[in-house]
């Protein structure tokens, strides 16, 4: 959070600032948030786009999932779109414009409504069709790709529920379902390839002789079945609170979520205002994005250069979109906290710093000199720093070793216009560095 | 990974510290000239010497190799009936035919580099191997194989990790166990001191900052992350991060050159190997080194034919050969070892690919490697052989990774690295 925007939560209190976030319609207020108007386009405008349409939606997605989720004022929103764009993962290869369209249509607005509404957009979506290959299932051979990592990765979790032969059944159910490019949202069911055999998934039998019905009573009962309430419950909860959260936590929402038929603000009503996400200060390690998103709000740094961005991402191992397998990134500190993942974490901090404001055409724009305000010592720069950076004051014994680390003589010594070229991007790149900018 | 553009926005910033440090490390007590350009001037204490056995070098194909269309059972009457259209030609029939291997497999034809391996007898093929557990889960089968405790992840560590936590000798070396990529794969992790490297690059494995506080940036991140005495997990990453930097000091790899006219995929994986391989002859430690080639989950068009399957077979192909010849006699010390979370389905799907399987072929090469030959029990491919609708396992993969660390890598203590497995040794590996 902002300086600012921490000041509002404290003052309108956490209950009423949780629930502008959770309509963030609201939060708007007239203002847009900037972001590549590709984004808003429809599948047929994507599909009208010359020259490298591919490359042009994937610059597009990346830099408007930044751009959003560092100027928006829907934090939350932003969040939660990402938590979902990882839970219902596509990578972007090959598939650029169609994700464009999945990212608006299915995740972005379904991010806060129910989560059966945003199973359903997900399972249509031709770019999920594409993705895990239902597009090409038919009767006579179906292919199991979506059926598996549907209970897998999307509802149940892993052999919570299912059995290996459940997944052939599931299969057999989505047989038809494929894609259209002559229809505004891209879905067909194509009875013509549907099996129409009776079929049994996970205990239950779905009669012969029907068709898309099949496949949409799949979805419902997985949207309903108290498996994935516990199993979306639970990785909210890693997301928010640690990797391993406590049970109880997981208990309580998965009991809200099958209470309130997955409505996902009442979920995340009881996660934030839990007694657990209070107490979770410091545990998760920041994944790689939210480091880079959290350095680039605190700095206000943005990138003119798209493929620097693109490079430095690729570096810190998380590229957005652009995870292969279905399962998303990653979110425990056993897949992030490793030398190459550090090591580019203080290079990266040091790019965005003393290379955005002092090297000539660094492809970076920093409004960290502004941020900083006017100080005058030594000690009150690092002060100012700590506020921007972090929203709080250092330890004493770090205050000290920063000091050192531009002065010799002391936090009163002034700053003169000289000591501030040299110092202030090594320092502030050195401060988004430090441990405690790594963790949240 | 590309170059990063614009080259006058890092006018202020030195990747790799200042020339005049360098300078400190150089040619001390080796005679210029004498060594290639690349090679470190540093002699390695012993404390980081690797142990007796193996440089090991484990290539994990994820997403589920095909090893019906990477090692064709083209004797087995069944393969042709449920592989009608993206079967592999037996070998004589035409040019995407199998090449063969002994009268009843044959090796896809992007595999030839292989086969000239296998030809001199220091390449096996393992087949209707893998993992025992019945998932067909990617992530849980990789998990289950990295760890090698098939059903149960509750251990924590991976094999190769406790490899080395369980070995009699020390070595302290930041190069004795590395990952490439961006995280430390799960056959890498220890319990305990073991400290494994990622490493995306190790020619861009250096501290930026402003050439006149690099130093000071160095001291004062060394404070931040308790370097001296560390003891959380990201300060051990630090000195780890500082320890490699160091030694990387003392080579230069932007100059290395592939000897015996090896030539590596230009690819990430490529990457990856020529790296390996320049650790390996640099001798700076390195006793383990995992590398992945992704891309392997063939659900749809799989092109076994000249197509998707035909092209990542040959980088794969290309890049474990191009390392076995850059390597040369030094492979009589290095062994390689390759896996994938499982096999595919033994029949073909509708989209014309294969969906998730069972059991799977895997190759070993190296010095200590009685190749030359097809390692199986074939289960073959009869409907009431398949395991579900798969090519049944007959050889549980830990068979050969134990007797893999047995042989080859000097340790015999097997029990821990298989905890409650008892390993029926192959025969794929001389001890000599």
């Amino acid at each position: 959070m902002r300086p600012e925007e921490l000041a509002h939560a404290k003052q309108v209190g956490i209950a009423a600032y949780l629930e502008e976030q959770l309509a963030p319609d609201t939060l708007f207020r007239g203002k847009k948030v900037p972001y590549p108007s590709i984004l808003d386009l429809d599948r047929t405008r994507l599909q009208r786009i010359k020259n490298n349409a591919g490359e042009t939606c994937r610059i597009a997605l990346i830099t408007g999932m930044i751009a959003r989720a560092v100027n928006s004022p829907a934090q939350l929103l932003e969040r939660m779109v990402e938590f979902w764009a990882d839970h219902f993962n596509i990578a972007s290869d090959g598939l650029e414009t169609d994700v464009v369209d999945y990212q608006r249509t299915a995740i972005r607005r379904n991010a806060l409504t129910n989560f059966h509404d945003l199973l359903v957009a997900t399972a249509k979506h031709p770019a999920m069709l594409y993705y895990l290959d239902n597009a090409s299932s038919v009767a006579a051979h179906p292919n199991q790709n979506y059926a598996r990592e549907l209970m897998e990765l999307h509802t149940l979790g892993v052999n919570n529920g299912y059995v290996e032969a459940d997944v052939n059944e599931v299969a057999r159910a989505f047989t038809g379902w494929t894609v259209d490019d002559s229809q505004p949202g891209g879905f067909r069911f194509d009875a013509a390839n549907h099996d129409t055999d009776p079929k049994t998934v996970f205990g239950n039998p779905l009669p012969g002789g029907r068709g898309i019905e099949d496949g949409m009573d799949v979805l419902n009962l997985l949207a309903s079945h108290p498996n994935t309430a516990k199993f979306v419950c639970g990785k909210l909860c890693v997301r928010f609170i640690s990797d391993t959260p406590p049970q109880s936590i997981v208990n309580t929402l998965a009991t809200v979520w099958s209470q309130n038929n997955g409505d996902i603000r009442a979920v995340l009503r009881a996660l934030f205002l839990s007694a657990e996400f209070a107490q979770a200060v410091g545990l998760k390690l920041r994944r790689p994005l939210d480091f880079v998103i959290g350095s680039l709000r605190a700095t206000t740094t943005t990138f003119t250069d798209f493929n620097f961005l693109n490079d430095l991402l690729d570096h810190l191992d998380q590229v957005p979109y652009n995870w292969h397998p279905p399962n998303g990134y990653p979110d425990v500190a056993g897949k992030w906290a490793n030398s190459n993942g550090l090591l580019q974490r203080w290079n990266f901090s040091q790019t965005i710093t003393e290379t955005a404001l002092n090297s000539h055409n660094s492809g970076m724009r920093t409004g960290l000199l502004r941020r900083i305000g006017k100080p005058l010592t030594v000690g009150q720069l690092v002060d100012n720093l700590a506020t921007v950076l972090f929203g709080l004051t250092l330890d004493s014994d770090v205050r000290v070793q920063l000091i050192a680390f531009v002065t010799p003589n002391g936090a009163d010594t002034a700053l003169t216009k000289t000591l501030l070229t040299q110092k202030l991007g090594s320092l502030a790149g050195l401060m988004l560095s430090a441990p405690m900018f790594q963790w949240r | 990974m590309n170059a990063k553009c614009c080259p006058e926005m890092r006018s202020l910033i030195s990747r790799r510290e200042s020339l005049a440090k360098l300078a400190r490390y150089s040619l001390a007590g080796v005679a210029a000239g004498a060594l290639p350009a690349w090679m470190p001037r540093l002699a390695f204490s012993a404390s980081g010497q690797p142990g007796p056995g193996d440089t090991l070098l484990c290539i994990f194909q994820r997403g589920g190799m095909d090893g019906l269309s990477a090692v064709v059972p083209y004797g087995d009457a069944f393969y042709y009936n449920i592989r009608p259209t993206i079967g592999v030609p037996a070998p004589g029939g035409g040019t995407n035919a199998a090449i063969d291997l002994d009268g009843y497999f044959g090796m896809h034809p992007s595999l030839a580099p292989l086969k000239a391996i296998y030809d001199t007898g220091k390449l096996a093929v393992v087949h209707a191997t893998g993992g025992i557990d019945p998932t067909r889960s990617h992530f849980d089968a990789q998990t289950f194989m990295e760890m090698a405790t098939p059903g149960t992840k509750s251990i924590g560590t991976g094999w190769i990790g406790r490899h080395l936590e369980s070995a009699s000798w020390v070595n302290g070396s930041p190069f004795r166990a590395v990952g490439f990529g961006g995280a430390v794969p799960i056959s890498l992790r220890g319990g305990g001191t073991l400290a494994p490297l990622a490493v995306y690059s190790l020619s861009d494995f250096g501290l930026d900052g402003r050439y006149d506080e690099v130093d000071n940036i160095r001291a004062q991140l060394a404070q931040f992350y308790n370097v001296s005495s560390p003891a959380a997990i990201l300060d051990k990453q630090a000195k780890l991060v500082f320890d490699t930097i160091d030694l990387i000091k003392t080579f230069s790899i932007d100059n290395y050159a592939p000897a015996n006219g090896a030539v590596y995929p230009d690819t990430y994986f490529g990457a990856a190997l020529k790296q390996v391989a320049l650790l390996v002859k640099a001798g700076v430690g390195l006793e383990t080194a995992c590398v992945d080639i992704d891309g392997w989950d063939t659900h749809s068009d799989e092109g076994t034919n000249g197509g998707y399957f035909a092209q990542i077979a040959a980088e794969f192909a290309q890049g474990i050969s191009a390392f076995y010849t850059d390597l040369g006699a030094a492979m009589q010390n290095v062994v390689i070892v390759t896996m994938s979370e499982f096999g595919r389905c033994a029949g073909e799907n509708a989209s014309r690919g294969t969906d998730h399987g069972h059991g799977n072929a895997m190759f070993v090469a190296g010095g200590g490697v009685n190749g030359g030959k097809v390692y199986t029990t074939w289960p073959t491919l009869a409907p009431d052989k398949l395991d579900d609708v798969d090519l049944a396992i007959t050889t549980d993969q830990r068979d050969v990774l134990a007797e893999l660390v047995d042989k080859r890598l000097k340790n015999s203590q097997t029990d821990k690295i298989f905890p409650g497995f008892t390993p029926n040794p192959p025969g794929i590996f001389t001890t000599a």
